[in-house]
């Protein structure tokens, strides 16, 4: 790579250029996320700090590696971060849109770097923006014009000249002032001016010490009570621990009467302001009559100074994870590896029965089938294990939503609230890598077609916000994902005509209310009356749909019209290794996965009769769909058709059907293998594996045969 | 309705300037009282939505009164009277509960914003 070729005087960047890019995307998640929560929180500090970092961090790992374009603009970044931290500027919608905006464009550009691309992407426009606002902050009138998030009350007469307070702590007020920092507390020197000839001045301290206590601990009041009420001062000021924000803590001291104004500031002392404080400590060093206490102190708190910067843990009560990280390479080798220890295993078992049949009552055939036993138990709990490596949170794909949805509800002009659950749910990461997309795509659906504008809401008695909700669960042995909103509905009569009107239904058939909502999957499909660009252009379900039953699972839609939408999706848990019931089909062997079996049946045929075409039989006043292996894989047909049949019904949720089959042969643990890409998309097959006795046996996809079945084509 | 006050005071001129006071600002006076355990009858009788209280006085000085009337009614609201020199037992006041309190001899205008406020 050009760019750092020439850097770092020999050392070979690339080598770190992985690990860069992990950090980095962390980094960049972090401060996504953050900037949405100071959105809705106003001047936090312990957030802003932690937003400081991140950016400070980005700059100088992206520093190392020499990607200039990625410095400018978190440097830029930095800065405005900075000024928020040290109150010289209040957060306001228009520096939360432009770190928003710079944390796409460095998405942008490390995903270049990641293809080992140079980075093109523009960043002078962000960069200038952002010290125009910088600029900007520093006349304090336009400041106090400025449309902020959180407003804070100050009366005009007081100056925007902030002078950081010489308290003069002594040891335990120090440390206490230290200990809360690490706890991620914010430090603040609040300055309360009183009106002019306040009388009983010390009891106006003590009231706004009061009103502080309850959110928060005041550690000590400058000038203290006794010097304020000799005093000829109008003013005091209190060191302030609290977690809450400036604007709240201002709001409470305002009610407090003949106290005119306030003006609260994060306390520094200890963090990049060393300098100042120190020489003034030192100055109070020389004044013997005083009544504060422990004055050789201060010399202290500046040696501390120097090392608390960046000794200072992140305080946001990050609970330690222990984590490692693993190339997926190597876990998925060891997933393979797996594998074939169960299929060999499976051989062995094979053989031990064999022998059994052969030599009964030979010592060491029983011997070899104990130990068949036990190492069945031990690969059950390895492959336990194993599997569980392979899981991951779904809530790292659910991520990137709160983002979308914010971005889209202000491109439409709607009022939405997204709400996130199951966020712990796991799944294996080769589905959550997939799913994201799919998730999206309902996602904005949902905003653009379910969920109706503020008016249209309010006319219709619903409130202003729309709320759609993301929740994941395990259902027996699948995952549920619903998005479910609050929303229009779908208009089943639009789609029903919709549908005859492209000629996907016949004009006469008559469809259950379940199955109309499903023809929103069909290819070229959409209701939507113009194009827009988030979706509605008729391609979307469909793929939506084929990515879900590539996965194995199948989607579901409920609506009532007036009321709302939800979308569930089911998908299996595992994709490697499975339980499966073998069946023979002709003179093929097929494996069912077992977690989509409900149950067998012994048929006759007799029993199967033919509606519009397609075989079905009554089971327990229920009609059951049959779908015959034979027919579907084309098999040849054995000479000698017998009068019964077994069936296996299977399904997902409420959808099932029946596989004709001719033989059953049992229960068997399978290893998933993936055909490879040419042969990846048969219908109806979801892999293959190999059997115990070698045999290469495919693995049916529920989903695929499902979709055939129920979705009604003409 | 206008908020309801009872003013306590031992001194008749104090509680005549209060009530003059509070009635130009909209406010209703429905009692008077001339020291703690007076005030302490007449509060529960009355039930006003504010009290300004004096501190000394005889018999139950406003201090015992304040923390009488708000072990039987917490949510009292009372702003106590003072005159100078009398900053610890204000600030004692404070701690017991009182919303606020205005200083001897009065402004009008700070007294009304202290009512103002206590109200809200």
């Amino acid at each position: 790579m050009s760019q750092t070729d020439n850097k770092n005087m020999g050392v070979d960047l690339k080598e770190f250029l992985d690990f860069y890019l992990l950090d980095s995307h962390e980094q960049i998640e972090r401060l996504g996320a953050g900037l949405l929560q100071l959105e809705k929180e106003g001047g936090n500090i312990g957030l802003i700090n932690d937003l400081f970092r991140s950016a400070h961090s980005l700059k100088g790992a992206s520093g190392t590696m020499g990607f200039t374009p990625i410095v400018a603009m978190t440097h830029a970044a930095e800065d405005l971060l900075d000024r928020l931290r040290q109150g010289k500027m209040d957060v306001s919608l228009e520096i939360i849109d432009i770190l928003l905006a710079v944390t796409d464009s460095v998405k942008g550009m490390l995903t270049q770097v990641e293809q080992r691309l140079e980075i093109t992407l523009g960043y002078e426009d962000l960069v200038s923006s952002m010290k125009e606002i910088i600029k900007r902050e520093k006349n304090p009138v336009t400041q106090a014009n400025q449309q902020s998030v959180r407003e804070i009350e100050t009366e005009e007469a007081w100056e925007d000249d902030f002078q950081l307070r010489d308290f003069s702590l002594d040891e335990s007020e120090s440390a206490k002032l230290n200990n809360a920092r690490i706890m991620g507390y914010g430090a603040y020197q609040v300055d309360v001016k009183l009106a002019p000839k306040t009388l009983m001045k010390a009891v106006r301290a003590v009231m706004a010490t009061q009103r502080l206590e309850g959110m928060g601990s005041v550690i000590k009041c400058v000038p203290s009570i006794e010097d304020l009420e000799i005093g000829n001062v109008e003013s005091f000021s209190l060191l302030v621990l609290c977690d809450q924000p400036i604007a709240t803590m201002s709001r409470e001291l305002l009610e407090i009467t003949e106290l005119v104004a306030v003006d609260i500031h994060p306390y520094l002392s200890g963090i990049g302001v060393a300098e100042e404080t120190t020489m003034s400590t030192t100055r109070v060093v020389e004044t013997p009559v005083s009544t504060q206490k422990a004055v050789i102190e201060p010399k202290k708190l500046g040696a501390d100074a120097a090392v608390l910067p960046e000794g200072i843990p992140n305080g946001e009560g990050n609970v330690p994870v222990h984590t490692i990280r693993v190339d997926t390479a190597r876990m998925d080798n060891l997933i393979n590896l797996v594998g074939e220890m169960v299929i060999t295993r499976t051989r062995l078992v094979q053989i031990g029965s064999d022998l059994k049949a052969q030599y009964q009552t030979d010592d060491m055939v029983t011997n070899l089938n104990e130990a068949n036993l036990y190492l069945g138990r031990l690969m059950n709990d390895l492959q336990e294990s194993v599997m569980r490596l392979r899981m991951v949170a779904i809530g790292t794909v659910f991520g990137r939503f709160p983002r979308l949805v914010r971005d889209l509800a202000k491109k439409t002009g709607k009022m939405i609230e997204l709400v996130l659950k199951g966020e712990d749910t796991e799944l294996d990461k080769t589905v959550v890598e997939v799913i994201g997309d799919p998730l999206m795509h309902l996602i904005r659906n949902s905003v653009d077609h379910g969920i109706e504008s503020p008016e249209e809401r309010l006319a219709s008695g619903k409130s202003e916000h729309g709320t759609i909700t993301l929740d994941a669960y395990h259902d027996g042995n699948h995952i549920a994902i619903l998005i479910a909103d609050d929303g229009a509905g779908l208009d089943l009569d639009k789609i029903r005509k919709i549908a005859v009107a492209k000629g996907l239904i016949g004009e006469s058939e008559a469809l259950p209310e379940s199955e109309i909502a499903n023809l929103i999957f069909l290819p070229g499909f959409s209701t939507a009356d113009k194009v827009t660009d988030i979706s509605g252009r008729g391609v979307g379900m469909d793929v939506v749909k084929k990515a879900l039953s590539n996965l194995g699972g199948i989607v579901d839609i409920t609506t009532r019209l007036g009321k709302g939408t939800t979308f569930t999706i089911r998908l299996p848990l595992t994709l490697a290794i499975i339980q499966a019931l073998l069946v023979e089909v002709g003179d093929e062997v097929y494996a069912v996965p077992l977690t989509s079996v409900f149950e067998t049946l012994l048929v006759n045929r007799a029993d199967i009769k033919t509606v519009g075409g397609l075989p079905m039989v009554r089971l327990r006043g229920n009609t059951l769909p049959l779908i015959s292996l034979l027919q579907k894989f084309d098999l040849p047909s054995p000479n000698t058709p017998s009068s019964e049949v077994f069936v296996v019904v299977v399904g997902f949720g409420d959808e099932v059907l029946g596989l004709i089959v001719d033989e059953l042969r049992g229960q068997q643990e399978v290893v998933i293998k993936s055909l490879g890409n040419l042969l990846n998309n048969l219908p109806g097959i979801a892999g293959a594996t190999i059997l115990g006795d070698g045999k290469v046996t495919l693995i049916l996809d529920i989903g695929s045969l499902l979709q055939d079945v129920l979705v009604t084509r003409k | 309705m206008s908020p309801t006050i009872m003013i306590v005071d031992d001194a008749a001129f104090m509680r005549m300037m209060l009530k003059d006071i509070l009635t130009k600002n909209g406010f209703t006076v429905v009692g008077e009282a001339e020291n703690g355990v007076a005030a302490l009858k007449k509060y529960m009788g009355l039930q006003p939505d504010l009290t300004i209280m004096d501190i000394t006085m005889p018999e139950m000085d406003g201090l015992q009164a304040l923390k009488e009337i708000r072990k039987r009614d917490p949510k009292a609201r009372i702003i106590m009277c003072s005159a100078m020199g009398q900053q610890s037992m204000v600030i004692e006041a404070i701690q017991s509960g009182a919303k606020d309190f205005v200083v001897k001899p009065f402004q009008a205008e700070r007294v009304c914003e202290a009512v103002a406020k206590a109200l809200k």
